[in-house]
C-alpha cells in the first residue's frame, strides 16, 4: 500500500496529471500542472482549517434560517409568516404528509446532518474521536451526494412565488429566513468541496510508522 | 508514469489494468472508482451536449404548467420564478435558483460542446484548458434533477388551491434532465485532457 504522496508523485486537482515532484530536487516555490497549468499541491491547503471556517458559518447561519420566516402568505389582507418549521407542520396537517416528511427531511434533517456528519469526520481526521476510514469516507460521499437536495425547498418557493404572485387576494413573499437558509446550502456545499479526503488515510499512515 | 492510476480520494498508488468492456476499477483500499471501460467517446458527448442545449431553449421558450386559480389563468416558465425573487429584492435567493437551476446546466453544456468541438477539430488554444475547467465547475452546480422534484412539490401544493395543467415545458425539462444525467454517467473528463495532449503534441 503506496500513497502517492510518499512517492512524491501529485495528481492535479484538475486535470488528473501525474507530476513527479522528486524532494531532493528544489520545488519551485507555487508548482503549477504542466498540462493545465492549475496549482499542483498533495493535499488541498489548510483544508481542515478551511473546512472548520464554514461549518462554523454554516452553524451559526443555521439558527436564523430555522428562526425566521421563510415565506409568508397573505390571503384577504391576513399575512402569516412561515417558518420552515411551521410550514411543514401546516402541510402534514393538511392531509400532504407525504410532502411534509420529504420537505422536513430534505430542509431539516440533511443540513444538520451535513453540518453534524461533516464534524465528526473533522474531529476524527483531528484524532479526537476514533471512527474507521471506509466509515469516514461513506459518511463523506454521502454528505456530498446529499448535498445538492437541501436547496429543495429554496426552488419550491421561487415556483410558487412566480404564479400566487399576481392575484391580489392571495400572494406568497420570500421572508429573510429564505436567504440564510441559501447561505447554510451553499455554506455547507463549500465545506464538503474543500474537505480533502486524503487526510484520512494520512492519519493511519502516521500511525502505523510510530 | 502511464502505468499507474492514483486514487482520488485516499491517495493510493494502483497499478493500472486492461479490463473488458462494462467492467469498472475500484480502489482495493477505499472502494473509489477509478476507471471504466465504457465511458462515452468525445463524438457521442458531444451529440448528447447538443440535444441538451436544444431542449434548454426548448424548456425556456415554452411555460412549465398553466395554473387556473380563482379565475386567473397564469403559465409559468422555468426561469420566472427566480426572476419574481429578484423583482421582490431577494438578490441572494433568486441569484441561488437561477445560478444551480439555468445557468449552471446552461454553461455545463455550452462549455462540453465548445470543448468536444475544439478537440474533434484538433485545435489546440488556451481556451480549451479553461472550458474544461468550466465544465468540472458548472457540473457541480447542476441541480436539474432537484429542481423537478422541488416543481413537482409545488404542483402538488398548488393543486389543493387551483387547477392545473402541466404543459409542453415540463417535458422537455424532464428530457433535459435525462440528456444531462446521461452525459454526467458517461462523461470521463480525463479522456478529453488525453485528447488534449495528443493534438498539442502535433
Amino acid at each position: 500500500m503506496q500513497n502517492a504522496k510518499q512517492n512524491n508523485i501529485v495528481q492535479c486537482h484538475e486535470c488528473h496529471l501525474q507530476v513527479f515532484m522528486p524532494s531532493q530536487v528544489k520545488r519551485p516555490r507555487c508548482p503549477r500542472c504542466p498540462r493545465c497549468y492549475a496549482r499542483l499541491f498533495f493535499r488541498i491547503p489548510n483544508s481542515i482549517q478551511r473546512t472548520w471556517a464554514f461549518l462554523m458559518t454554516a452553524c451559526v447561519l443555521i439558527i436564523p434560517a430555522n428562526l425566521l420566516p421563510i415565506s409568508s402568505l397573505t390571503s384577504t389582507g391576513n399575512t402569516t409568516p412561515d417558518t420552515i418549521m411551521s410550514g411543514t407542520i401546516a402541510l402534514a396537517n393538511s392531509n400532504n404528509l407525504g410532502i411534509a416528511i420529504i420537505i422536513f427531511i430534505a430542509s431539516i434533517l440533511v443540513p444538520l446532518f451535513k453540518i453534524l456528519g461533516l464534524i465528526l469526520i473533522l474531529l476524527s481526521v483531528q484524532r479526537q474521536i476514533y471512527i474507521t476510514p471506509k466509515r469516514r469516507l461513506a459518511l463523506f460521499n454521502m454528505i456530498h451526494w446529499i448535498g445538492k437536495w437541501s436547496i429543495m425547498d429554496l426552488f419550491v418557493i421561487s415556483i410558487m412565488v412566480a404564479v400566487i404572485n399576481r392575484g391580489n387576494l392571495l400572494t406568497i413573499e420570500p421572508g429573510p429566513g429564505a436567504t440564510c437558509f441559501g447561505l447554510v446550502v451553499v455554506l455547507t456545499i463549500l465545506a464538503a468541496e474543500s474537505f480533502d479526503t486524503r487526510l484520512i488515510w494520512d492519519l493511519e499512515h502516521n500511525n502505523e510508522k510510530r | 508514469m502511464a502505468s499507474i492510476n492514483i486514487c482520488n480520494k485516499c491517495d493510493l498508488i494502483v497499478e493500472h489494468v486492461p479490463i473488458t468492456t462494462n467492467k469498472q476499477a475500484r480502489c482495493p483500499r477505499c472502494d473509489t472508482l477509478l476507471y471504466t471501460s465504457n465511458a462515452f467517446s468525445i463524438t457521442t458527448i458531444l451529440a448528447l451536449s447538443i440535444t441538451g442545449l436544444i431542449l434548454v431553449v426548448i424548456a425556456n421558450l415554452f411555460p412549465m404548467f398553466n395554473i387556473d386559480m380563482l379565475g386567473i389563468e397564469e403559465s409559468a416558465t422555468l426561469l420566472q420564478g427566480a426572476l419574481a425573487l429578484l423583482a421582490q429584492k431577494y438578490y441572494f435567493v433568486g441569484l441561488l435558483v437561477i445560478f444551480c437551476s439555468f445557468i449552471a446546466p446552461l454553461f455545463f453544456l455550452t462549455c462540453l460542446t465548445q470543448s468536444c468541438l475544439l478537440l474533434l477539430t484538433k485545435r489546440h488554444t488556451h481556451q480549451l484548458i479553461l472550458l474544461l475547467k468550466l465544465v468540472k465547475f458548472f457540473s457541480a452546480w447542476s441541480m436539474l434533477e432537484v429542481y423537478l422534484l422541488s416543481f413537482l412539490i409545488a404542483v402538488f401544493k398548488l393543486s389543493d388551491i387551483a387547477d392545473i395543467k402541466l404543459e409542453f415545458g415540463l417535458v422537455s425539462f424532464v428530457l433535459l434532465m435525462f440528456v444531462s444525467s446521461i452525459i454526467m454517467y458517461g462523461l470521463n473528463i480525463e479522456t478529453f485532457w488525453e485528447k488534449l495532449e495528443q493534438n498539442a503534441k502535433r
